[in-house]
């Protein structure tokens, strides 16, 4: 078994609006449900569907894949290259990555782009936070008063 | 806690899945992933997504972390707004059965006991971990009896109590994981009930007593082999409190002893042998006198000769001085290699310093916050009195305050012709003498040719702060103003 898996070149994954990329078996070792996917398959070539991601954001979340499993690159490039990824990504974009990292099995880039989310609603209004998830409120004006009310804490 | 929020995805789910539309509904994001985004927050912004829509109206409970915080006012009391967070707080444990740490501080501004107590009890319910109450102006001083659930709190690793409350300490308390207790502003009525808990916690591994309150209390047995570090801080206010207190101090495993106290508490030192580092700082403005003091500092020192590093403070230096005819009582510290004399309250008229360098054979590192006038006598210049220390390890020495006065460069220059090993001394100049650059230029002079050739002197300016360097050394290499 272990022979066979070390035999597989190249993995081939297929985005949701038919993309394909092929890409290095180590790339895909945090993607644990795509590496679980290949754990049960005798295959050498394998060809794995992801219905649930995008093209655009399967991209980016193997350019980051590369770039963590790169030996060659120190820590500081790595945080360097962090800092830039997030910088050009707009709020949608982190929570499709978020979701996608979360049906992916992707644990350190689900915490990374988690903590982009909160470093961006910290220190925010109500409305803003709103805003930024898409919600919209269902409570009555009397029923948010008394929410303030009871959590005056967290409103000063 | 990743493990629990991802759940393992069946690989036929993979293919098996529904893309749908092409747009996400973001407001669908499920819950665990909301609540981890949470996590990342502080409390405050937390509780805030609880009006965001009813969805998202108790995720934030679901957290496990909570740090809830009311800074000391600037002006005016809002006494509703302490109640109001207490209840927050208390719905919060009613609600809730995954809280690890929980964190509550309220400063400058007084708390209903009862509402304390009833705290207490709920937090008992949950499995806490870590639990810090701060709050510090509890009103009443009723009698807070800890509840029948806090008894066996197995869960509870971190206590930290800062409450004036009298504590009523049962037999049967037992916090079976408790690795540290930090106690400030608590009230014991008795003996026992201080006993009791210590009894109570059997792996302890950090003791902090700070401000606390023992009325009736003339003997506490602090006996736990598993304690690695104790601290007792009390402000002398608060020693006038209670009356002489002895603390008896058997733990054989102990790696690390601060006592900022005066000496209406007495240590008396039983198995410390394992002591690495101590701070010592037993003031000496005492109704029963220097010598008593001075005599108390001996018999807590003589129990702590195994340290390596060492602090003490001059009001303790000082009243060593009265103690000078038992001073030989004093046994030899054998491993002790950096010692720092922190600043005292007073002028400092006197200095027993010279005469404690003797009992530190392989000192290293000397660090001192100014040099007192008869550090060094005239007539005590003579090779003969130089601590072996001196002559043989003595590597750095620090001075924060050098004024470039006449005795202070005697006293360096003592150092540098007698020290053979010297590698560095490091002075931190008053403003007057870094403002005087002519002056600085002739103290300069002055030292530059004395003695060892190898010796590095560093001068800096007061106006840099050690403060914002957690490294010492690092703070001297940048901010030196002559090399």
């Amino acid at each position: 078994m272990a022979a066979e898996k070390s035999s597989i070149k190249i993995i081939t994954l297929i985005a949701a609006d038919g993309s394909v990329f092929e890409v290095e078996p180590n790339i895909v070792k945090e993607m644990k449900t795509v590496q679980s996917y290949i754990d049960e398959l005798d295959q050498n070539t394998v060809s794995i569907p992801l219905p649930n991601v995008f093209g655009n954001d399967l991209a980016m979340i193997i350019e980051y894949c590369k770039k963590h499993a790169s030996e060659e690159e120190t820590k500081e490039a790595k945080e360097e290259f962090d800092f830039e990824f997030v910088k050009r990504m707009k709020s949608d974009d982190k929570l499709r990555l978020l979701q996608a990292a979360s049906y992916l099995n992707m644990e350190s880039f689900l915490q990374f782009m988690a903590k982009a989310i909160a470093a961006e609603i910290e220190n925010q209004s109500v409305e803003f936070v709103r805003d930024y998830f898409q919600i919209e409120s269902d409570f009555t004006p009397e029923e948010e008063a008394e929410l303030r009310k009871e959590n005056e804490w967290a409103f000063k | 806690m990743m493990a629990a929020i991802i759940s393992s995805t069946d690989v036929n789910n993979i293919q098996n899945h529904n893309v749908g539309d092409t747009t996400y509904m973001i407001s669908d994001l499920p819950d665990h992933i909301l609540i981890y985004i949470l996590s990342f927050l502080p409390t405050k912004d937390a509780v805030r997504t609880s009006i965001l829509s009813t969805k998202w109206r108790y995720l934030w409970t679901h957290l496990s972390v909570f740090d809830f915080l009311i800074p000391r006012p600037k002006y005016g009391k809002n006494q509703n707004s302490a109640n109001c967070l207490l209840d927050l707080v208390g719905r919060l444990l009613d609600k809730s059965n995954c809280i690890e740490r929980l964190c509550v501080k309220i400063f400058g501004i007084s708390v209903n006991a009862n509402q304390v107590s009833s705290l207490i009890s709920s937090v008992a319910k949950n499995k806490v971990q870590h639990l810090h109450f701060n709050l510090g102006d509890v009103t009443t001083t009723t009698n807070c009896v800890l509840p029948l659930s806090f008894l066996a709190f197995e869960s509870l690793n971190t206590l930290d109590l800062g409450l004036k409350l009298t504590l009523h300490i049962p037999s049967a308390i037992c916090f079976s994981s408790l690795k540290r207790l930090v106690l400030s502003y608590v009230i014991f009525e008795n003996e026992n009930s201080i006993q009791r808990l210590l009894s109570g916690c059997p792996v302890l591994e950090e003791l902090v007593w700070c401000n606390c309150h023992f009325k009736n209390v003339k003997q506490i047995n602090v006996a736990i082999s598993t304690l690695r570090t104790l601290n007792v801080h009390f402000d002398s206010s608060f020693c006038d409190l209670f009356d002489n207190c002895i603390v008896k101090i058997d733990a054989a495993n102990l790696l690390t002893l601060r006592c900022r106290t005066n000496p209406a508490i007495q240590f008396i030192p039983i198995n410390l042998t394992s002591v690495v580092n101590a701070c010592v700082d037993l003031e000496y403005y005492y109704p029963q006198g220097e010598l008593y003091a001075g005599n108390c500092a001996i018999k807590l020192l003589s129990g702590i000769s195994s340290v390596k590093s060492l602090q003490l403070s001059n009001d303790t230096l000082e009243c060593l001085i009265y103690a000078k005819d038992t001073l030989h009582l004093l046994p030899s510290f054998h491993n002790l290699t950096h010692l720092t004399v922190l600043p005292c309250h007073c002028d400092a008229t006197y200095g027993v310093l010279m005469d404690f360098l003797p009992k530190t054979p392989i000192l290293e590192a000397l660090h001192i916050p100014d040099v007192v006038h008869n550090y060094v006598d005239g007539e005590d210049l003579i090779l003969n009195l130089v601590p072996s220390c001196v002559k043989s390890s003595l590597k750095l020495l620090t001075i924060s305050y050098f004024n470039g006065d006449e005795y202070e460069i005697r006293f360096v220059k003592f150092f540098l012709e007698n020290a053979t090993v010297l590698a560095e001394i490091r002075l931190v100049c008053s403003r007057h003498l870094s403002a005087d650059f002519k002056k600085l230029d002739d103290v300069r002079n002055q030292l530059q040719h004395v003695g060892l050739i190898s010796c590095v002197l560093k001068f800096c300016n007061t106006s840099s702060s050690f403060d914002d360097y957690t490294d010492e050394d690092e703070f001297w290499k940048t901010h030196f103003i002559i090399a």
